[in-house]
């Protein structure tokens, strides 16, 4: 028994090869290949619906890969500002390492190097502003607290004052 | 003009086109997604910026001691208001107890024409960076901004 194209309800391709199968080789059976495009439309728009609704253009910041952060329920959005990352494993600031918080308590030299660099490229390319002082803490959960307001103390003699603490936001 | 020479109408939706469309936006939106909620809370370390106010401003000095331990002080100038010490089992009831004093704070008779500005942390070496976050957390839902944090408490 052949395959009756009008039964299938196929579109006007489909159509067209499977009249053209019938009329080349009568004997043998038509082998539909129309694909139903149907389910596949309806995955795609459920997806971008999903994803429109999850979608966000405010800022990111870049987490390091040991860095746990805290969570809080409220938390504001992300600002574009110096990163900088605190974990046991070591200090970074904009993603370049500058040794562990021991070394850094021990020696600030190169930290305070590093934000005096920062401040004086933003007041080069800010020329005549007020420099913000702003910068995104990034600190482990699990550091001591002590840690954390010791690197704060260091920030705010660099008059980085305004300091952003990233944290996880939880509803 | 014969009936029979009429050509079908093709009806069928070109689905191809919205097909490539979709694909593409749920490729961006796939690249583009942000998957962790990184937020931000703002600590302002300089204080004392606030002397043209017209209402008397007061400040909450809290020292974080050993886990579920709190010293609150309250200040308006120079002058201490309060100072009380606040014991809880654990971080979460301790942020609790802290909303509390704040609320309690506000009721003073002392703080009729006062508002509590500004709240300045000193946590001890043993609680850790995310109760902090917690203790500043509650803060910020009683509707205190601007919050210090400084290294004072004492080391391990």
């Amino acid at each position: 028994m052949g395959i009756s194209a009008n039964a299938l309800h196929t579109g006007r391709f489909e159509h067209h090869l499977l009249t053209r199968k019938q009329k080349v080789g009568r004997t043998k059976k038509a082998l539909l290949v129309g694909l139903m495009l149907t389910s596949l439309v309806d995955m795609f728009s459920m997806l971008v619906c999903f994803l429109l609704q999850t979608f966000s253009s405010s800022p990111e910041i870049f987490v390091a890969k040991d860095v746990k952060l805290a969570d809080s329920v409220s938390g504001a959005e992300v600002k574009v500002a110096p990163v900088l990352s605190v974990a046991k494993s070591g200090l970074y600031l904009d993603k370049v390492g500058l040794g562990t918080v021991d070394q850094i308590f021990k020696a600030p030299a190169p930290f305070v190097k590093a934000l005096t660099t920062l401040k004086s490229r933003w007041t080069k390319d800010n020329p005549g502003k007020p420099f913000p002082g702003e910068i995104n803490l990034q600190a482990d959960r699990d550091m001591a607290s002590t840690d954390v307001a010791r690197l704060m103390g260091i920030l705010n003699s660099q008059q980085f004052e305004v300091i952003q603490l990233a944290v996880m936001g939880v509803q | 003009m014969s009936l029979k020479a009429k050509r079908e109408l093709n009806s069928d939706l070109n689905l191809t086109p919205f097909i490539d469309l979709l694909s593409t936006l749920v490729c961006f939106l796939l690249i583009s997604a942000v998957w962790i909620q990184v937020a931000s809370m703002d600590l302002k370390q300089s204080h004392g910026t606030d002397g043209g106010a017209p209402t008397e401003t007061a400040a909450v000095d809290v020292v974080l001691g050993k886990p579920g331990v709190a010293t609150v002080i309250l200040k308006m100038g120079a002058r201490t208001l309060n100072r009380s010490e606040i014991k809880a089992a654990s971080t979460p009831e301790l942020v609790l107890e802290l909303q509390k004093k704040i609320i309690a704070y506000k009721n003073l008779p002392a703080m009729k024409n006062g508002k509590i500005e500004s709240v300045l942390v000193a946590p001890h070496a043993d609680v850790i960076h995310g109760d902090m976050v917690k203790v500043l957390d509650g803060f910020r839902i009683n509707g205190i901004s601007n919050i210090g944090v400084k290294p004072s408490a004492g080391e391990k």
